[in-house]
């Protein structure tokens, strides 16, 4: 995988799929304000945050790619904080401390981590960047 | 491209020993349906129901509605791809058991969606409460793969809506609709007066569960392109999505798509119907410029003045949305957005992930946060108990007497962004 792009993700299934990845111990807020915050230091949005037919109570993993940008310091990308902040919006619900707090069953969770990889890998595959 | 719909009016269904048509009534040769299906390995069970206008059943969960239709003559077969070869479909005439319906039933994941109640308030809110449905569900063999039983239950739907329009096929219409559009040559300088309009026709392409094929072609694969309405009417576009399901696409809804059929009756009238762009709804950023730019690229060529565009699912989609009204607006169109809302269950939130001013004309399928409140029925198809995890149900939703609380996101079709819906509102 190129190091010049990285997977934000509070799913651990995927982590073990993309050579550089961040893993982050929390919701998909927190995900995206990770992600923001890279944003702000220049990295450009690769993937849509708002993936997948799911509102925020019924899907608890995102998973968000970045660009690193070629140069710093790099402008910021308005496009990508607006996705992201448009995706916080969309989020800005009672705030849960974790994943485990969304109250599904553990073959529910597990098949939701299931398919928001699959989503994911769409995009991995197309760049040359999952590892199977 | 000329194509004939014969259309026979289904009145009655009836499981049997062989499948036949009388008197409007059709009868399933249930042997023949499980044998069928079960030459397919990966379902380790099949079982075949009826539910019809008016009973109290509920079916749940619903991954996709399929209208039986078959060719009578031109060429190619219904559901091209997937029945018999990809040769192009369009032309010549098909046979439609208008009224019918097969809707297939699975659990692929362990969540799950989509509920067609056949009586009671959430009848109003599904089109295929209207419809005589033959309910096949599906049982996999253990370990089977998702992406698996996802084609699995998708192909069978087209197989057996195949099967029930071949095995009828001798059977006299009882109306015979006509479509007909004329080549570009033509239609560019037909109905002098008129404003040339085309429909660009956005379909879900996310990944597993989220898919649409165009001629077996995942639709993630493609670049916008040009497609004749009559194709749609043939089977070309089928769904393989099946996540929030009042803005799913069916394919029933494809077949019968009303945007396609609205601008079929302007034609001539008030408009100059020039033609179908299909484009996708892809995850990544750099698709999403690519597929709004070559569509509106595709729209300018035609010079159109005016598109509509539909959407199909909401949150991604939205930006797919509102990047191609931009685009088609700064090249002089004008447009009429079709899309569903998420404004909260009081609707005073945002609807839409995304907005522009330039989006000043957007017709709504709804508010799919809506609460409804979904009687006992006394028979239920499928798995009933998944519904306290699927989109638009939560924990608790399904109560002790069989009753459910649920966002109208859990009915299927309940929000068509095609606008293939029971209920709708109109201002004068």
């Amino acid at each position: 995988m190129s190091v010049n792009v990285l997977l934000v993700t509070n799913n651990a299934r995927i982590v073990g799929h993309v050579s550089t990845s961040r893993f982050i111990e929390g919701t998909a807020q927190d995900v995206f304000v990770a992600a923001r915050d890279l944003v702000h230091q220049g990295w450009r949005l690769l993937t849509h945050p708002l993936y997948g037919n799911f509102r925020p109570l019924q899907q608890p993993f995102r998973s968000v790619l970045l660009q690193k940008p070629s140069l710093f310091p790099a402008p910021v990308d308005m496009d990508s904080l607006k996705l992201l902040e448009e995706a916080l919006a969309f989020h800005a619900l009672p705030k849960k401390t974790s994943v485990a707090d969304a109250g599904f069953a553990s073959n529910t969770l597990e098949d939701l981590a299931f398919l928001d990889m699959e989503l994911m890998k769409e995009s991995l595959l197309r760049d040359r960047l999952w590892i199977p | 491209m000329r194509l004939e719909l014969h259309k026979i009016s289904i009145t009655g269904l009836e499981l049997g020993s062989v499948t036949a048509l009388k008197g409007g009534v059709l009868t399933v040769d249930e042997k023949a349906v499980l044998e069928m299906l079960r030459t397919d390995s990966r379902f380790a069970e099949v079982a075949v129901d009826v539910a019809r206008p008016g009973e109290r059943t509920r079916i749940t969960p619903v991954k996709d509605v399929v209208q039986p239709r078959c060719k009578l003559e031109g060429p190619g077969e219904v559901f091209p791809g997937f029945i018999g070869d990809v040769e192009t479909v369009g032309s010549g005439k098909t046979l439609v058991l208008d009224g019918a319906a097969v809707v297939t039933c699975g659990q692929i994941v362990g969540f799950q969606e989509g509920i067609v109640d056949m009586s009671g308030p959430g009848a109003a809110y599904t089109p295929f409460s209207g419809t005589f449905n033959l309910v096949l569900v599906f049982t996999p063999v253990e370990g089977l793969e998702k992406h698996d039983y996802e084609s699995a239950c998708r192909t069978a739907g087209f197989r057996v809506a195949h099967y029930l329009a071949s095995a009828v096929k001798t059977a006299r219409a009882d109306v015979v609709e006509s479509y007909e559009l004329p080549p570009f040559n033509v239609a560019m300088t037909a109905h002098a007066g008129l404003p040339k309009v085309a429909y660009l026709y956005m379909l879900q392409s996310q990944g597993l569960l989220h898919d649409t094929y165009v001629y077996g072609v995942d639709a993630k694969r493609i670049i916008p392109t040009l497609i004749h309405p009559n194709e749609v009417m043939d089977g070309a576009i089928v769904s393989g999505n099946c996540v929030s399901a009042c803005d799913k696409n069916s394919t029933f809804s494809h077949q019968n798509n009303p945007v396609i059929r609205a601008l079929y009756a302007r034609h001539g009238r008030d408009i100059n119907f020039v033609g179908c762009i299909i484009t996708n709804e892809n995850v990544t950023l750099a698709d999403k410029k690519r597929s709004s730019s070559y569509a509106v690229k595709l729209a300018s060529m035609l010079g159109v003045e005016g598109l509509i565009i539909s959407e199909e699912g909401f949150g991604n989609p939205d930006t797919d949305l509102i990047m191609n009204c931009r685009k088609a607006e700064n090249s002089g169109m004008k447009t009429v957005l079709i899309t569903d809302e998420y404004a909260g269950r009081d609707g005073a939130s945002q609807s839409l992930a995304d907005a522009c001013k330039e989006a000043d004309a957007v017709v709504t399928g709804g508010n799919a946060n809506e609460m409804i409140l979904l009687p006992p029925m006394e028979k239920v198809i499928g798995f009933p108990t998944f519904v306290n995890v699927i989109a638009g149900g939560y924990e608790g939703a399904l109560r002790e007497d069989g009753s459910l609380l649920v966002e109208l996101q859990a009915i299927t079709g309940a929000t068509s962004e095609l606008g293939f819906s029971r209920i709708s509102t109109c201002t004068k």
